[in-house]
């Protein structure tokens, strides 16, 4: 990878992307679900570990839709910019052109989750949560982030819009979000129990209940995380073969 | 006079002939009875995972063959029934029974309750043939919370966190500001 490439690209991630702008945008949304959870009545009777299960979920879905708009948009806006031409025309390969951006939406996303830290601390106190918490937060999240930032670059490299390529990356991510809340008769269904022991995000929410709930050991959680890992091995395989494709119209 | 008492002596008879069926249906649903037999109350942290043991028994003349069993859940706190899925893996689980005149039979429901609050589980008997239904007494199950959030520790986060990250970006921009 290209270290000039990576730090221009985390330049343009953090300050005209308003990546920075997003960090504190999430802090402020964080701060507020803090502050009404730890003051209405509903939160005050939920237990610790429902509340820590809800912030992981908010901490997920905020830092993957961050990085999914920063990494679906980033191939698209040179195109836009008419600066992808003089990008080809640099020594720099198209692999270490797309692991470049791909890596400083992750860097990006990776912020955002040690943003997220005092909050999961501040809500696991005195609980003896914090660490697993934080293991599902930073592990099973950074598989996610990996895998969905990767989806995003690649729809960046193949599509001609910015706004197609964060629009199909979000949709993926609301239909893979979706079976994860299905409940009664949709969850015991064959096409329930099948989606739900596939789906990365739906085995990353099970996960969390085992894990803070009934404080089960680390071991017993292991078939929730292999789909993620091959989620994000396909991913990262998605991303490998789309920068071959690299091109100044985009791949059609 | 005369006349009056014959009619009134009539009217008697006719209301007790019709009204007899409608008492002796409404009878009917003492046929079945339910009860919860163990535990008696349920008061735990932070989860209780166990049996509830419920006794149906069939009172009528009859064999009842169509009889279903399963378990409802009551939140009183927030005033919400809820799916019992959540309550267990297997609490969702309908039991058909088959009870002969005077049987008994036992069911045992598992459940498992992550959640805090004051619930009332019962269960409910379903007869199919009859479409009548039989409900227990409830089951107080009161779900203390293990620790509470804190809520100054919450709060100093929730206030200085905004803060910071607001700093620091400003700090940044005006470092590339400077810089450029």
């Amino acid at each position: 990878m290209n270290k000039a490439m990576l730090k221009k690209e985390l330049n343009e991630s953090m300050f005209e992307s308003k990546g920075l702008w997003m960090m504190v945008a999430v802090s402020v949304i964080l701060s507020a679900l803090l502050i009404v959870v730890a003051n209405i009545k509903e939160g005050a009777a939920m237990a610790q570990s429902d509340i820590l299960q809800y912030a992981i979920k908010a901490v997920m879905f905020m830092t993957i839709m961050v990085s999914m708009v920063l990494g679906g948009s980033c191939f698209v806006s040179e195109r836009e910019g008419h600066t992808m031409e003089s990008l080809l025309l640099t020594p720099v390969s198209k692999f270490s052109l797309t692991l470049s951006k791909y890596t400083s939406a992750v860097i990006l996303g990776a912020i955002l989750y040690l943003v997220s830290v005092p909050y999961i601390i501040a809500i696991s106190y005195g609980s003896g949560l914090a660490v697993r918490a934080l293991l599902i937060c930073l592990l099973n999240g950074g598989l996610l982030l990996l895998a969905f930032s990767a989806i995003a670059v690649s729809f960046s490299i193949l599509t001609d819009s910015s706004k197609t390529a964060i629009l199909v990356s979000g949709l993926l991510l609301v239909v893979l979000m979706f079976p994860a809340f299905a409940q009664g008769i949709l969850k015991q269904s064959l096409i329930g129990r099948t989606f739900l022991a596939m789906d990365p995000l739906a085995n990353c929410f099970t996960l969390m209940t085992p894990l803070l709930s009934e404080v089960a050991s680390i071991g017993t959680v292991t078939q929730y995380i292999w789909p993620q890992v091959i989620f994000a091995a396909l991913s990262i395989a998605l991303l490998v073969w789309s920068s071959k494709r690299i091109s100044l119209k985009g791949e059609k | 006079m005369k006349k009056k008492i014959p009619t009134l002596l009539l009217l008697i008879l006719l209301l007790t002939v019709f009204t007899v069926p409608a008492f002796a249906a409404s009878n009917d649903t003492q046929a079945l009875d339910v009860r919860i037999t163990s535990p008696t109350a349920v008061e735990m942290k932070p989860i209780y995972a166990g049996d509830i043991t419920a006794e149906v028994t069939n009172n009528s003349s009859g064999t009842l063959n169509h009889l279903n069993c399963f378990l409802s859940v009551f939140d009183v706190d927030r005033g919400l029934s809820y799916n019992v899925d959540e309550f267990g893996e297997k609490a969702y689980v309908a039991y058909p029974l088959s009870l002969a005149p005077g049987e008994t039979a036992t069911v045992t429901i598992p459940v498992k309750v992550n959640y805090v609050g004051n619930f009332r589980f019962t269960v409910t008997v379903l007869d199919l043939d009859s479409e009548r239904s039989c409900i227990s007494q409830p089951l107080t199950v009161h779900m203390l919370t293990a620790s509470e959030l804190n809520k100054t520790v919450a709060t100093i986060v929730a206030v200085i966190m905004p803060i910071l990250c607001l700093s620091a970006t400003l700090v940044l921009f005006r470092k590339r500001k400077i810089k450029s």
